[in-house]
């Protein structure tokens, strides 16, 4: 037989029927417990679809956003890439912005590269 | 039956008749020019660009070279593979020199002879505007552009 702690012993009535109050535990049925399961099953089992579904809430719209981070990468509609080849920073793209990369010693292909932009009829139209 | 088969013939003949006429007035239309052009700078030119087109779009570059500067050795800047196309119904060219100021063309000096193809019948009407000009330091200078047609081959 387990012989009780000593400490026990000595703790005070009055603490011991408070403690006994407190423990409200109580023994469940065990058809209780698989009644309570199988609603949490059935309650889970829906979440999946749900959790599918908002996911496919979300993936247009990562969709889209994905697809215009890398329409603005590729074809910088944003003048992103004439500010690159603005080199002398007059707010305008011209041949002086070919011959400024030229004064500093950049290689000829680079400048190359700039002045064809420059020139390019699909690139720009002007207003004359 | 008879009488329908000669009306056939006659109406195949009219319009094979009248294409041959029409293929004939747009070869006679269509004509080729040498258009020379100038910038007039009292500062020396280091960098130009221009850009020349027709009004009515009847033009066609057909080519581009350099002008009298020595300074300029290189051919100028322009969208070859449109020319080459022959798609070019306007044409911005440019073209820059390292050489020091002392050797760069000061006063009106032609920097480029733009060769053309012209389809109307009427005088083209060239539209040439200068889009930049600089100096040895990089710098934008004013200067005049004009210009000077002949007749092509």
């Amino acid at each position: 037989m387990h012989e009780p702690e000593p400490q026990f012993e000595e703790l005070p009535d009055l603490l011991v029927a408070r403690l006994q109050r407190a423990d409200r535990s109580q023994a469940i049925d065990p058809r209780t417990d698989r009644v309570v399961i199988d609603d949490a099953r059935r309650y889970f089992a829906s979440r999946p679809r749900r959790a599918r579904l908002a996911v496919m809430r979300w993936a247009l719209p990562l969709a889209a956003a994905a697809a215009l981070l890398i329409a603005v990468l590729v074809l910088r509609p944003f003048g992103l890439q004439r500010a690159a080849d603005d080199v002398d920073g007059s707010g305008r793209v011209d041949i002086l912005d070919a011959f400024a990369l030229a004064r500093s010693q950049a290689d000829q292909e680079s400048v190359d590269a700039l002045a064809a932009r420059i020139v390019s009829l699909g690139a720009q139209r002007s207003d004359l | 039956m008879r009488s329908r088969s000669l009306a056939v013939v006659i109406v195949a003949i009219a319009a094979l008749a009248a294409s041959f006429g029409l293929l004939a007035q747009q070869q006679a239309a269509a004509r080729f020019a040498v258009v020379d052009v100038y910038v007039d700078s009292t500062a020396p030119l280091a960098a130009w660009q221009f850009e020349l087109r027709e009004r009515h779009g009847e033009m066609q570059v057909v080519g581009v070279e350099n002008g009298d500067s020595r300074a300029y050795t290189q051919a100028p800047y322009y969208d070859r593979a449109v020319v080459d196309r022959g798609a070019a119904d306007r044409i911005i060219v440019a073209s820059f020199s390292l050489r020091p100021a002392a050797e760069l063309p000061v006063g009106r000096a032609r920097v480029a002879t733009v060769h053309v193809r012209l389809t109307g019948s009427a005088a083209p009407d060239f539209q040439l505007q200068l889009v930049a000009a600089g100096a040895a330091d990089g710098r934008p200078i004013d200067a005049k552009i004009t210009l000077d047609t002949r007749t092509g081959r």
